[in-house]
């Protein structure tokens, strides 16, 4: 049974997203907040599967929490949730901006109930959605940050600076302290700002959907992990922090 | 004002220095050399006894033949050691003899009666040789040439030690040579600047000084030789009438540059200018030496003006260049004084005349004037330098100024037709679905509570249910597409389309249609304007919104390929119904106001073909052999947009 807490302030679509997930065979709405501070305490207790958040709360941003569950230990060495960002619009920065603490994904509000009980069982599974938009944006990021594949690299071989990614080092952790894209995950990035969906991007790499999507959220991982590099290497350089 | 207070005080001392040197010269009493004062004067008429020094202007204006001076010579001025003669002043030429032998001989005219040079310019030093000389009795002669109007005499003499008075001898010798020399040397050069100045700054101030001054080194270097010919005469003219013509020219100069100069005092000046020469010439003609006088006098009475006028002046002033020139005038006017007394009053043939050293305060103070004035422009140029300097500045600053308001109207201009163009979009889009929606919840309403055997109560009430959340769910679409078309950078069209797919395949997928993407990848790095890309969104939007509708499909193509011209085909076909209705007769009776074009969602072809239209593209609506094809043909972009 796949347990699902949910954190929507809006009581219409709250019942309406329950009302889907509970009719759904093998999920199940275990709790629900409209205030970050009421998820917060009721949380630990739960200890849902996936967890659905809404990002503009009463009392905060829904960022915040999912930043205090990713960073905060598993809570006995096991439970941490899969986290979906609820969004009107999905706008990029916003969800990135959610990405970056520690979601998974993210769905839009106004999608079908059949769509987002396949997103919560995606997510489940460690796949993670992703639109043209932020996989643009991720794009523009990594080639900005550098950690983008050079298509030139590719080809030079060895003796080129960046280290060749071929497809045997596609299945290792990538280089760069795991936060540099392969050039399979930059592939999916691409296709998927081009307009392919998870399926015809499966078609052309020649692998399964499934792989496509954890791709998505190994891409994730490692915009997390540059995120919180980034944050301690703030923090030892900021003054006062010998 | 301390600086002239401080260079009258120095003018002060250097006078009295002058003068103290004078007194210091005559304070010689113990000397063995004597002046002879007394002489016999021999002539054709007889022989009389005359006392020396002689001028003949005076004593014998109209003289023209040679006259002896016959002297005896005290003893003990002879004996005790080598001994010398020293005449200051003899001429026009002269000849000596001791106990009748010849001992020299002096500018005397030759057989044809021509002249070649007047001793009377330099001093006569004769060293009586030992041998000629008789224990007692010794006898000098010297008979002397002179011509009217060009100062003959006779000085006193001095007879005596010779070291006693080879001081005196070459004293007097540097007075006449090397003082005439050095004086003249100077006003030359400074005449010369100060024309050269006047030329360049076209100031006639300078003109007449620079005149003034090279007149003056001319005057200095005496009278002309006594010649019979035009030149001399006219020479001789000119130099008398010189003194007073520089002391017009000076007067002139001073007047202008303490700004006293007037046309009533140039009048004066040049009247009494043109009265000199004419005394001159009347000096010339009739040999009188009391036109002389007058001229003199004349001169000194112009120099006693200016003095007057300076000092009134520089009293009222109080600034530095009148009492300089004040200074320099009264000091002019004093020597001039003691010049006119002497050579006019007491006919000292033998005295030295002062006057000519007067242009040297002249000059100082000329320099002096100049340095300031130099001094004074520059320091305005330098004002003036920073003053516009400062303009630029602030002229620079109101430019940057001006520059930022345009900018920031600019922005705003562009943050406005913005502004219009997403009220627009909302107003077009969003605006008529929604009073679509609102129309069909009317219409629900009115269904709902209907009598049950009315006709509107038999209506089923799924289908304008599925209408009214089509319409809702396209509204959130339209939404989300307008925020996307807010993105700052410009996306190239395949990644809106990828948008637009992303946004709308949801619906399709609820509605089980597949969507086949064929874009191709170069075609789609096109970047168009961020207006003409929400346009092509909007078409395909609309044509998968038809097709969702009316098409009753299962297969979507959206195709996107590069022509043979440059431009972009943009194609949506399916595989649905080849009969197309319109849509019309399906819609539900809506309130009269609404208009017909939002009654149908405003997706009509007309509205793509308006967009199409605004895009500069062509649109087409047909059959196809798959299906039904919607074809945008987008132009060549415009040179330099690609």
């Amino acid at each position: 049974m796949l347990t699902v807490y949910l954190v929507e302030d809006d009581p219409l679509v709250s019942q309406h997203v329950r009302e889907a997930l509970n009719e759904a065979p093998g999920m199940r709405c275990v709790g629900h907040a409209s205030r970050l501070a009421t998820a917060r305490s009721e949380l630990p207790q739960c200890r849902p599967d996936v967890l659905l958040s809404d990002l503009g709360l009463p009392d905060g941003d829904g960022t915040e929490l999912i930043g205090e569950l990713s960073h905060a230990p598993a809570i006995d060495g096991v439970w941490h949730p899969h986290i979906l960002v609820f969004s009107v619009f999905g706008d990029e920065t916003r969800v990135i901006r959610a990405i970056e603490a520690g979601a998974d994904g993210y769905f839009l509000k106004g999608c079908t109930a059949e769509e987002l009980v396949r997103a919560v069982q995606q997510a489940a599974r460690g796949e993670s959605p992703i639109s043209p938009g932020i996989a643009r944006h991720l794009l523009k990021r990594f080639r900005d940050a550098g950690l983008a594949p050079e298509p030139a690299a590719r080809e030079a071989g060895p003796d080129s600076g960046l280290a060749p990614i071929s497809g045997l080092l596609d299945l290792e952790p990538a280089e760069g302290g795991g936060h540099e894209v392969s050039t399979r995950e930059h592939e999916v990035l691409r296709l998927v700002a081009h307009g392919y969906v998870t399926e015809e991007i499966a078609e052309r790499l020649l692998i399964t959907p499934r792989t496509v999507a954890t791709d998505v959220r190994n891409v994730y991982r490692k915009l997390q992990l540059g995120e919180r590099a980034r944050v301690a290497e703030q923090a030892l350089t900021r003054p006062g922090w010998a | 004002m301390s600086r002239p207070r401080r260079i009258a005080a120095a003018l002060l001392a250097l006078a009295l220095a002058v003068l103290a040197g004078c007194g210091a010269s005559q304070a010689q009493d113990t000397r063995r050399a004597v002046e002879l004062h007394e002489a016999v004067l021999v002539e054709p008429s007889g022989e009389r006894s005359v006392v020396l020094p002689d001028a003949w202007e005076r004593s014998a204006p109209a003289r023209d033949a040679p006259v002896r001076y016959r002297l005896v010579l005290p003893d003990a001025a002879l004996h005790a050691e080598a001994a010398a003669l020293y005449i200051p002043r003899a001429g026009n030429a002269l000849r000596v003899q001791l106990n009748e032998q010849p001992l020299l001989t002096l500018g005397v005219p030759g057989e044809d009666g021509r002249w070649t040079s007047d001793s009377s310019r330099v001093p006569v030093w004769v060293p009586l040789p030992a041998a000629l000389l008789r224990p007692v009795g010794n006898r000098l002669e010297i008979e002397l040439w002179g011509r009217p109007g060009h100062d003959a005499g006779l000085s006193t003499l001095w007879v005596g030690p010779l070291a006693e008075l080879e001081p005196m001898y070459r004293a007097r010798l540097d007075h006449e040579v090397f003082g005439t020399w050095v004086v003249s040397a100077a006003a030359s050069v400074m005449g010369a600047l100060a024309l050269l100045l006047a030329a360049r700054a076209r100031r006639f101030v300078y003109a007449c000084f620079g005149a003034a001054s090279l007149l003056w080194a001319w005057r200095l270097s005496g009278p002309p030789d006594p010649g019979s010919d035009a030149w001399s005469a006219l020479a001789t003219v000119l130099f008398h009438a010189s003194y007073a013509w520089f002391v017009v020219l000076m007067s002139l100069y001073a007047l202008a540059a303490v700004g006293r100069d007037s046309a009533a005092v140039r009048r004066v000046q040049a009247g009494w200018a043109v009265l000199a020469l004419v005394l001159a010439a009347g000096l010339w003609a009739l040999d009188a030496p009391g036109l002389r006088t007058l001229l003199l006098a004349g001169t000194l009475g112009g120099v006693l003006w200016l003095f007057a006028v300076l000092a009134a002046t520089a009293l009222r002033q109080r600034s530095a260049a009148a009492l300089l020139l004040a200074a320099a005038a009264g000091i002019s006017v004093a020597v001039g004084a003691r010049d006119f007394m002497v050579f006019r009053v007491f006919y000292d043939y033998g005295a030295l005349t002062w006057s000519r050293y007067t242009i040297l305060l002249l000059l100082g103070v000329l320099a002096w004037l100049l340095v300031d004035e130099f001094a004074r422009s520059a320091a305005a140029l330098r004002a003036l330098n920073d003053e516009l300097q400062q303009r630029v500045a602030r002229k620079e600053q109101e430019l940057t100024a001006a520059f930022a308001l345009t900018r920031a109207s600019e922005r705003e201009q562009a943050a406005h037709a913005e502004r219009d163009r997403i009220l627009r979009e909302m107003h077009d889009g969003l605006g008529g679905r929604l009073v679509a929606a609102l129309a069909l919840t009317s219409q629900l309403a009115r269904q709902a509570s209907a009598p049950e055997g009315s006709e509107e109560g038999r209506r089923p009430l799924d289908e304008p249910l599925r209408e009214l959340q089509l319409t809702l769910d396209d509204c959130l679409v339209e939404l989300r597409l307008a925020l996307d078309s807010l993105e700052a950078d410009q996306r190239p069209l395949i990644e809106a389309l990828a948008e637009l797919r992303f946004r709308v395949e949801p619906s399709l997928r609820a509605a089980g249609v597949r969507l086949v993407w064929e874009v191709d990848e170069v075609a789609g790095e096109r970047v168009l304007v961020a207006g003409d890309t929400l346009q092509v969104q909007r078409i395909v939007r609309e044509a998968l919104t038809n097709v969702l509708k009316h098409a009753q499909a299962t297969v979507v193509w959206l195709r996107l390929a590069p022509r043979e011209d440059g431009g972009l085909t943009l194609a949506v076909i399916d595989n649905g119904l080849q009969q197309r209705s319109g849509g019309s007769d399906a819609q539900p009776p809506l309130p009269l106001f609404v208009p017909a074009s939002i009654a149908q969602g405003g997706r009509g072809l007309a509205n793509m073909q308006r967009r199409a239209a605004a895009l500069g593209a062509r649109l087409t609506s047909g059959p196809d052999p798959q299906g039904w094809a919607v074809v945008l043909e987008l132009p060549l972009p415009p040179t330099g947009a690609a």
